[in-house]
C-alpha cells in the first residue's frame, strides 16, 4: 500500500490537516490517527516538508510594476468619479463659480486690496538738507535670471526623479544622482572627446595604408591575410550599397546605411569606397529628421564616423545629437510624466544601449553639453545594469557596458564584466557579430582578458561570410579589430606610413 | 507555516473594500491593490511561470476589478469574488494561450506527454544565467507543478498557496467539493511522487492511481 494515498474513515488526508481543511472533529480525529501511528506522523511530516518547500516558488515584481499599479490607481480614480460620485449639474457648478468670482472681485475692491501689494513708502528723513533714508535700505537683490532651457532642465529632472520613485526602481535612481553628482572640468568634457575624433581621422589616415594594417594584424598574432577578407568584404559592401540606392534608396533600412558606413571605414575608404560612404551619409542625413530612439542612436553612429574621418557632416550630427539628448530626458515633451522615453523602454536592444553609449561619449566634441551628455549615458548604462539584476546576464548586456561605458564604471565592475564573458566564446556567439564586435572593441590593450580575447578572434578568420548586410559588416569589423577598434594605438606605425 | 494573510482574509467581518468603492471611499481601491497585489502576482506567476505575463494578468485583474464594481454584490464575500474573476481570468488566458488542444481526463494528474521532451517557449527560456543560479532543486519544484494538469494545479495553487478553503474553492470552480478534494490529494501525491528521489519513485507513475 501506498502510504501517500492513506486515507482516513472520513476521506481526510496528511495534506487536509496541514491546511486545516475539514471539520474540528475530524481534524480532531486525524490528530489522534496521527499521534497512534507512526507511518501516519511520517507521513504528515514529509507532506509538510514538501509544503514549504513549494511554498518557497515565487518572484519579485519588476520595478516597472509599481508604476502600473499606479495607473491603475489613477485610472479607479477616475471611473469612481465618473460612475459612483454624485456628479453636480453643469449650469449648478457655472453658477456657484460665477457667485464666488463676484463676491470675491467686491471684496476686493471694496477693500482696496491693491495698495497691500505696493511697496510701502518709506519715510522721508532730512538731515543737513540730505535724503538719509535714501541709502538706508539697499535694494532688495533681483531674483537670478532663469532661461527656460534651464527650466525645462530643471523640470525634466524632477520628473525624472519622480517616475523612478514611482518605480522604486534603484539602478537608475542610482544612475542618476551619479550623473548629477560629476564635477569634471567642463574643458576636459569636450577636450577629450576632441582628441578622440582628432585620434580616429588620424588612425584612417594610416590604415589607408597595408603595411600599417600588416603590422597590427602581425603585432597581436593575427594573420596578415586576415586583412585580404575585410578588403574584399567592404569591397562588396561597397558595391551593394551603391547599386542599390541608385535603384532605390527607400529600400535601404537605417541599420544597412549605418553598419555599411562603419565597415567602409574600418576597412578604409580608398577608391569606390569613398563614393559608396557620401552616398550612404548623404542617405542618412536625409532620414534624419525622421528618425527617434534606437535607430537614431544607429544612424548617429554612423554618421559621427564619417564626420569624425571627413569633418561632414558636423552640423547635422549636432544637430540631432541634441535632439536625441532631448528624448532621452523627455525636453519639451514631459515624456517622463507619462513613462520612461523608448531608448530606456524594454524593446531596445542593448547592442543599441552601447552604442548610444559610444555616440554620447563623442558628442560633447561638437559643442553638445557635456554634463547632459554624461548623465544621459549614466542612465543608460543604469537601464544596462537594471537588465543585468533581472535576470538578463547575457554576452550582448555585457558587451554593451563593456563597449559603450568601460570608463563610467569602477575598475572592479569592468573587471568582473570582462571575467564573466569568458564563458561566451566569439567564434561560438556567430552569427551574432554585434555582439562579438562590442566585446572584441570593449576590451582595449591593458583591460583584463585581453590577450585571451586576441586569442579567441583569431577563430574568427575561418567563419563564413555571413549573408546579411548588417551581420556582414560587423562580420568585417570583428576582423578589423586590431587596426580599426582602439582609437590612437596606429600612431606608432605613423613612420611606417610616411615612408611608403 | 500559517500565512499571515488566512486569518483575516477568512475573517467573515473582513472590510468590503469593492463596496466601499462603490461608495465613494476614495482610498478603498487602493487598500484592495495593496492587499491583492503580491498574493495576486504570485498567483499568475505559478500558473504560467513568466514574470511579465503575471504581471499584466494582475494588472488587467484590477481593472476588470474595478470594472466589474458595479454588478458586485455585497451580501457575497469580496475575498471570494476577487478570487473568483482572478480564476475565470486564468481559465480564460490559458484557453487563449494554449499551444494546441489537450485532451485528458480530469482524474490524470500529469500530462500525457510527458515522455516527450519538455515543451518550450521563446519566452519561458531561461537565460545561461538563470540555468546557472537557479537551484536544481527549484528547479525541480517548478518542473512538478508544471506537469500537474490544469485543473489540478489550480486546485493545489488556491489551497496550498492562497489557503482558500475547500468549499470556496469548489464555488470558484463551479464543481463539488469532493472534487476539489481528490484533485487536491492526487496532485499532492502526484507532487510528493515527483520530488522523491529517483530509486523512491518512479517519475512517470505518480501515486494514487493517477494515470
Amino acid at each position: 500500500m501506498d502510504r501517500t494515498r492513506r486515507t482516513d474513515a472520513e476521506g481526510l488526508e496528511a495534506i487536509d490537516l496541514l491546511l486545516e481543511q475539514g471539520s474540528a472533529d475530524e481534524l480532531h480525529a486525524l490528530r489522534s490517527a496521527v499521534a497512534r501511528d507512526p507511518q501516519r506522523a511520517l507521513e504528515l511530516a514529509e507532506t509538510v516538508a514538501v509544503v514549504e518547500q513549494m511554498r518557497q516558488l515565487r518572484t519579485e515584481a519588476s520595478p516597472a510594476f509599481a508604476g502600473r499599479m499606479q495607473a491603475v490607481l489613477l485610472r479607479s480614480d477616475r471611473y469612481q468619479r465618473a460612475h459612483y460620485l454624485p456628479r453636480t449639474a453643469t449650469w449648478k457648478r457655472i453658477a456657484t463659480t460665477a457667485a464666488a468670482a463676484a463676491v470675491t472681485f467686491f471684496l476686493l475692491s471694496w477693500l482696496d486690496a491693491g495698495r497691500w501689494f505696493c511697496a510701502p513708502k518709506r519715510e522721508t528723513a532730512v538731515f543737513g538738507g540730505i535724503d538719509v533714508t535714501a541709502s538706508a535700505a539697499p535694494p532688495a537683490p533681483a531674483p537670478p535670471l532663469v532661461t527656460p532651457e534651464e527650466a525645462d532642465w530643471k523640470q525634466a529632472l524632477l520628473d525624472i526623479r519622480a517616475r523612478l520613485e514611482l518605480e522604486t526602481s534603484e539602478e537608475l535612481q542610482a544612475a542618476l544622482a551619479a550623473g548629477l553628482d560629476q564635477h569634471d572640468d567642463p574643458l576636459d568634457r569636450w577636450v577629450e572627446p576632441w582628441n578622440s575624433m582628432v585620434l580616429a581621422r588620424l588612425d584612417h589616415e594610416l590604415r589607408q595604408h597595408p603595411e600599417v594594417r600588416y603590422r597590427a594584424l602581425r603585432e597581436r598574432g593575427v594573420m596578415a591575410a586576415v586583412d585580404a577578407r575585410v578588403q574584399g568584404i567592404a569591397d562588396g559592401i561597397a558595391d551593394e550599397l551603391s547599386a542599390r540606392l541608385a535603384e532605390n534608396p527607400a529600400d535601404v533600412e537605417v541599420a544597412e546605411l549605418a553598419f555599411g558606413m562603419r565597415a567602409l571605414i574600418g576597412a578604409g575608404t580608398t577608391g569606390r569606397r569613398a563614393d559608396a560612404l557620401r552616398a550612404c551619409g548623404r542617405e542618412l542625413v536625409r532620414r534624419l529628421p525622421d528618425l527617434h530612439g534606437a535607430l537614431l542612436v544607429t544612424a548617429l553612429s554612423g554618421l559621427l564616423e564619417e564626420a569624425a574621418i571627413a569633418g561632414d557632416p558636423l552640423d547635422a550630427v549636432a544637430q540631432h545629437g541634441a535632439r536625441l539628448l532631448d528624448e532621452v530626458f523627455g525636453l519639451g515633451q514631459r515624456t517622463w510624466q507619462r513613462g520612461r522615453p523608448d531608448l530606456l523602454g524594454n524593446r531596445v536592444a542593448a547592442a543599441t544601449l552601447g552604442e548610444a553609449g559610444r555616440l554620447l561619449q563623442r558628442l560633447p566634441a561638437l559643442g553638445i553639453d557635456g554634463r547632459r551628455c554624461a548623465v544621459a549615458r549614466q542612465l543608460l548604462l543604469g537601464r544596462l545594469r537594471e537588465r543585468r539584476q533581472s535576470g538578463q546576464d547575457r554576452p550582448e548586456v555585457l558587451a554593451a557596458m563593456l563597449y559603450g561605458y568601460a570608463e563610467r564604471m569602477p575598475n572592479d565592475e569592468a573587471d568582473r564584466i570582462a571575467f564573466t564573458l569568458r564563458r561566451w566564446k566569439p567564434a561560438r556567439l556567430a552569427p551574432d557579430y554585434r555582439t562579438v564586435m562590442q566585446m572584441a572593441w570593449g576590451l582595449g590593450p591593458g583591460s583584463v582578458g585581453f590577450a585571451r580575447m586576441q586569442r579567441e578572434l583569431r577563430q574568427l578568420a575561418i567563419q563564413p561570410v555571413p549573408s546579411g548586410l548588417v551581420e556582414r559588416a560587423a562580420f568585417s569589423l570583428c576582423l578589423a579589430t586590431n587596426y580599426a577598434g582602439f582609437v590612437g594605438t596606429l600612431l606608432p606605425n605613423a613612420r611606417l606610413a610616411r615612408d611608403s | 507555516m500559517k500565512n499571515p494573510h488566512r486569518k483575516s482574509a477568512a475573517n467573515q467581518g473582513e472590510p468590503d473594500l469593492l463596496a466601499d468603492y462603490r461608495n465613494g471611499d476614495p482610498t478603498a481601491f487602493r487598500r484592495l491593490v495593496e492587499l491583492y497585489r503580491d498574493r495576486m502576482l504570485q498567483f499568475f506567476y505559478r500558473l504560467c511561470w513568466d514574470r511579465d505575463r503575471a504581471e499584466d494578468l494582475t494588472q488587467e485583474l484590477f481593472i476588470k476589478l474595478m470594472l466589474g464594481s458595479k454588478r458586485y454584490r455585497p451580501e457575497g464575500r469580496m475575498t471570494t469574488f476577487v478570487y473568483r474573476v482572478a480564476t475565470n481570468l486564468w481559465i480564460d488566458h490559458y484557453r487563449q494561450q494554449r499551444p494546441r488542444p489537450r485532451f485528458y481526463s480530469l482524474d490524470q494528474v500529469v500530462h500525457p506527454d510527458e515522455d516527450r521532451a519538455p515543451r518550450q517557449y521563446a519566452n519561458d527560456d531561461p537565460s545561461p544565467q538563470e540555468q546557472l543560479t537557479e537551484g536544481e532543486e527549484r528547479a525541480q519544484m517548478r518542473q512538478a507543478l508544471e506537469r500537474l494538469t490544469e485543473p489540478h494545479r489550480l486546485v493545489f495553487e488556491l489551497a496550498v498557496y492562497q489557503e482558500r478553503p475547500y468549499a470556496e474553492i469548489a464555488e470558484l470552480l463551479g464543481i463539488p467539493v469532493g472534487t476539489v478534494k481528490s484533485r487536491m490529494h492526487n496532485a499532492v501525491a502526484a507532487v510528493k511522487c515527483m520530488l522523491a528521489p529517483a530509486e523512491d519513485a518512479p517519475v512517470n507513475k505518480p501515486a494514487g492511481g493517477a494515470s
